[in-house]
């Protein structure tokens, strides 16, 4: 090789070198395994059958959808699909799929998988079957070759291409059977043999060690592939979700290093780790809301109070928000009156009204629903009885604890008797989905995506997650019909102006009426040791492996 | 009788530990009465303040008197451990009396059964129990199940020691005498008997006392125990879990602290007491 072409090819090096060290275009490495800290286990491996946010936080990893919502834009990118069209009625989308694409136990995937997961969504056991309604109408899908798809919507849908987003995409081969047995719901549970459970994500499942870790391994057949070589991602060699439900022990483990990163941190723990050198994000108000559920179901014990309009607005008068706000979150939140988080900032509505905590009023309501106080300054009904109840709160969550304990204060004042009851999550999360055996609960939600429709299962009567009184035949209530019927509008309207002003009037009948008291919309706070590459945070869940497949990890493992 | 129990050359001094522990228990015991502050009344614009004029101890993440709270949760604790273990010795001592004493089926029923007990995992057992408890439940009624329940699986030791004794103490000449002059078995039971089982009894409540008051601390810890607002050692120190309270407010780990001494003092107490009634070989 001549002397020149030696200079050319130094020179060349030296620029891709240079161009590896700026900002921005940092040489990703391949290898390596993600540690990440997770507080509750998770319930099962079925994207169907899936409620509980620690099971999406595992599956999301193992799936891909169609059209997948970039959590840093809060835009459309194409996922399992590479494009598609929308018919000028916006009824409907013809999706074309990706070529060559496989399942990680390395069987092709095709339109007859597409058809079959949106069977599968629709089934009467699945948890996101209220999703892919509209009006009450499912969408259907049409197979018109092994590479495209078209959905037919029984009526125009906003966002439709949103749709689409987190809607695991399923391995037909693997999944019919129990389908056609009716038996689904319990397919994957988390005892199933990890090779059993094949997706289209970065990774596979390699083990779960209830109580210790839930381990993913790459997938070799990964389709995503990274931006210089053309390799396919993902960069890591796996990711292991630490299973650790007290956020101290995480801490430790997050401080000696056996944890890269924390997906979610309690405010009480930042100035600790900001101390220590850790790299802590705050994104601001992010799109989850903290609520107080009350058990508004027929077989309530409770009802006869709860069901009283003048009764919850006066406990929600009584509620100290700012409070919650400074002390739990230690300023790190925002008090909030109604479902929408100001990190939401498209469709936060500014005509709710935000009252400052008022125990005279609410005792002014009390009075007006007949209730009265004894001798001793307790809370009576009409009949005389004595008026207690408990509030549930999940042990895994520090902050949701002290504001269930700064309930239990704020309530005392108006003579109520409440008792806490701290339980383990997945007891929680059982009690008020499944056996109903609550009084009342703190709970949280949101953090999916910013569009109302991502709402639809918990504002409809009919929505599983409509946690005061789900999976009604028929609104039990005028204000239920009549947010029914809103939220059926604003899902067909297509101008955005109008479909805010339906979704603002929802917001108000809910706070009007309030089944839940809305209490605190938390920052989004998280932290990395500072080796992880492509780290992009977003408000949008899951904040940090949203891009699992885009991670990596930097040479050397700083301490923080 | 006595004289006989009492084997003079191994007594340990009993009265350091004793007293140390008398008067641990009677500050803890009268320490709501010393609470400067409603141990359960929240100041949110204080809350995790250090320590102040106003709140020597400073305030924790509600803004209440960590003093306060401590002196209470004392009380409280230290209740819960006399409680348990006056209702576990009862339980053991009539057992283990009753089955040593009579012998035969009643005595291989009731030791079968306390092998179960003894192999019980108690804290599972409470864990599972609690989740199917009525959540509305007051916080002392929890605790008051769940001492109860661990009463009923705790007997067993104390009944093996005491049938062990009673098995003993019957061959005694006395004992013997006692019968041939023609003295109704219940009559040699409670007079010649019983009171010779007393002394084991003394020390092994000095043994139990700091397991359940160690017990209550674990369950309030894990959230099954005293619920909130009610202070225990066990919510106490739950509050300072976190990393950071542990680093700004060391101060509020004086629950554990102050239990070193406690279970020390018992386990010094217990010693002599064992050695002071030993029986005599």
């Amino acid at each position: 090789m001549s002397r020149v072409a030696v200079a050319v090819c130094a020179l060349i090096l030296s620029c891709a070198a240079l161009l590896g060290d700026a900002p921005g275009r940092e040489q990703p490495n391949w290898g390596g395994v993600l540690h990440v800290a997770q507080r509750a286990e998770p319930k099962t491996f079925n994207p169907v059958s899936a409620i509980d946010a620690p099971s999406f936080e595992v599956l999301r990893r193992l799936h891909s959808d169609l059209i997948t919502i970039d959590r840093f834009t809060q835009k459309t990118v194409p996922g399992l699909a590479e494009s598609w069209t929308r018919s000028s009625d916006g009824t409907r989308y013809v999706l074309k799929l990706r070529k060559g694409v496989r399942f990680s136990d390395g069987a092709p995937f095709s339109a007859d998988d597409v058809v079959f997961s949106w069977s599968a969504y629709l089934d009467e056991s699945s948890q996101q079957r209220d999703l892919l309604l509209i009006d009450g109408q499912p969408i259907r899908v049409l197979k018109k070759n092994d590479l495209t798809v078209e959905f037919v919507l029984p009526k125009p849908y906003a966002v439709g291409d949103r749709l689409f987003d987190s809607l695991a995409m399923l391995p037909r081969h693997r999944l019919e059977a129990s389908w056609k047995a009716g038996k689904l719901a319990d397919a994957w549970p988390v005892s199933v043999a990890p090779s059993d459970v094949v997706g289209l994500g970065p990774f596979r499942l390699k083990a779960y060690k209830p109580g210790e870790a839930v381990v993913l391994e790459r997938n070799p057949y990964y389709w995503q592939t990274s931006q210089s070589g053309g390799m396919n991602l993902p960069y890591l060699d796996g990711i292991e979700f630490r299973l650790l439900a007290d956020e101290g022990a995480q801490l430790a483990r997050f401080v000696t290093g056996d944890i890269d990163v924390l997906n979610r941190l309690s405010m009480n723990a930042v100035s600790y780790l900001e101390s220590r050198g850790a790299v802590i994000t705050d994104l601001g108000p992010g799109l989850e809301y903290n609520f107080l559920c009350f058990n508004l179901s027929p077989g309530s014990p409770k009802l006869s109070w709860f069901g009283s309009r003048e009764f919850r607005l006066a406990l929600s008068a009584a509620t100290d928000r700012e409070g919650m706000a400074r002390v739990a979150f230690h300023g790190r939140a925002t008090p909030i009156w109604g479902n929408v988080s100001p990190g939401n900032r498209l469709w936060y509505s500014s005509r709710i009204p935000r009252p400052t905590r008022s125990v005279p009023q609410a005792k002014e309501l009390l009075r007006k629903a007949g209730f009265r106080w004894n001798g001793n300054g307790q809370l009576i009904d009409a009949g005389g009885a004595r008026v207690e109840f408990s509030i549930l709160v999940a042990t895994s969550s520090p902050e949701r604890m002290q504001m269930a304990t700064m309930l239990q204060s704020d309530f005392a004042e108006l003579g109520l008797s409440v008792t806490v009851a701290p339980l383990e999550s997945r007891s929680v999360v059982e009690r008020v989905t499944k056996t109903r055996q609550f009084d009342t609960a703190v709970l949280g939600l949101g953090g999916g995506d910013a569009d109302p429709n991502s709402e639809v299962n918990v504002l409809l009567s009919s929505g599983r997650s409509h946690l005061w009184n789900p999976n009604q035949k028929q609104p039990g209530t005028a204000w239920e019909a009549e947010i029914d019927s809103l939220m059926a509008r604003q899902m067909v309207t297509l101008n955005p102006a109008e479909r805010k002003k339906l979704y603002d009037r929802v917001q108000e009948i809910v706070v009007d009426q309030s089944p839940m008291i809305f209490l605190v919309s938390p920052n989004v706070v998280v932290a990395q040791r500072g080796n992880v590459g492509n780290f992009r945070p977003a408000v949008m869940d899951h904040f940090t492996l949203w891009n699992a497949g885009e991670l990596f990890l930097r040479k050397g493992r700083p301490a923080p | 009788m006595s004289a006989e129990a009492t084997s003079s050359s191994r007594r340990l001094p009993a009265t350091p530990g004793v007293v140390a522990l008398i008067i641990l228990v009677l500050l803890l015991v009268l320490g709501p009465l010393l609470a400067p502050h409603d141990p359960v009344e929240q100041h949110r614009e204080i809350a995790n303040t250090g320590p102040s004029p106003h709140n020597w101890l400073g305030a924790d993440e509600y803004g209440r008197d960590v003093l306060s709270r401590f002196l209470a949760g004392g009380s409280w604790s230290i209740l819960t451990g006399v409680a348990a273990t006056a209702l576990v010795l009862i339980l053991g001592w009539s057992i283990g009396g009753l089955a040593g004493f009579k012998g035969g089926w009643l005595d291989q029923v009731c030791m079968r059964i306390g092998e179960v007990m003894l192999s019980l995992p108690w804290l599972y057992v409470l864990i599972g129990l609690r989740a199917v408890l009525p959540l509305d439940m007051k916080p002392r009624a929890v605790v008051a199940t769940m001492l109860a329940i661990i009463a009923l699986v705790s007997w067993a030791r104390p009944a093996r020691l005491v049938r062990g004794l009673v098995l003993t103490l019957s061959q005694k000449g006395y004992v013997e005498a006692a019968r041939g002059f023609g003295v109704p078995e219940w009559k040699i039971f409670l007079r010649h008997i019983l009171p010779g089982t007393l002394g084991i009894l003394g020390a092994q409540a000095l043994v139990l006392f700091p397991r359940f008051v160690l017990a209550e601390v674990t369950l309030s810890f894990l959230g099954l125990g005293v619920g909130e607002p009610e202070p225990s050692w066990g919510t106490l120190i739950l509050g300072v879990k976190q990393a950071y309270l542990l680093r700004e407010q060391w101060w509020r780990l004086l629950p554990v602290l102050l239990m070193l001494p406690l279970f020390v003092s018992c386990a010094v107490a217990a010693r002599s007491f064992a050695d002071r009634y030993r029986p005599a070989r």
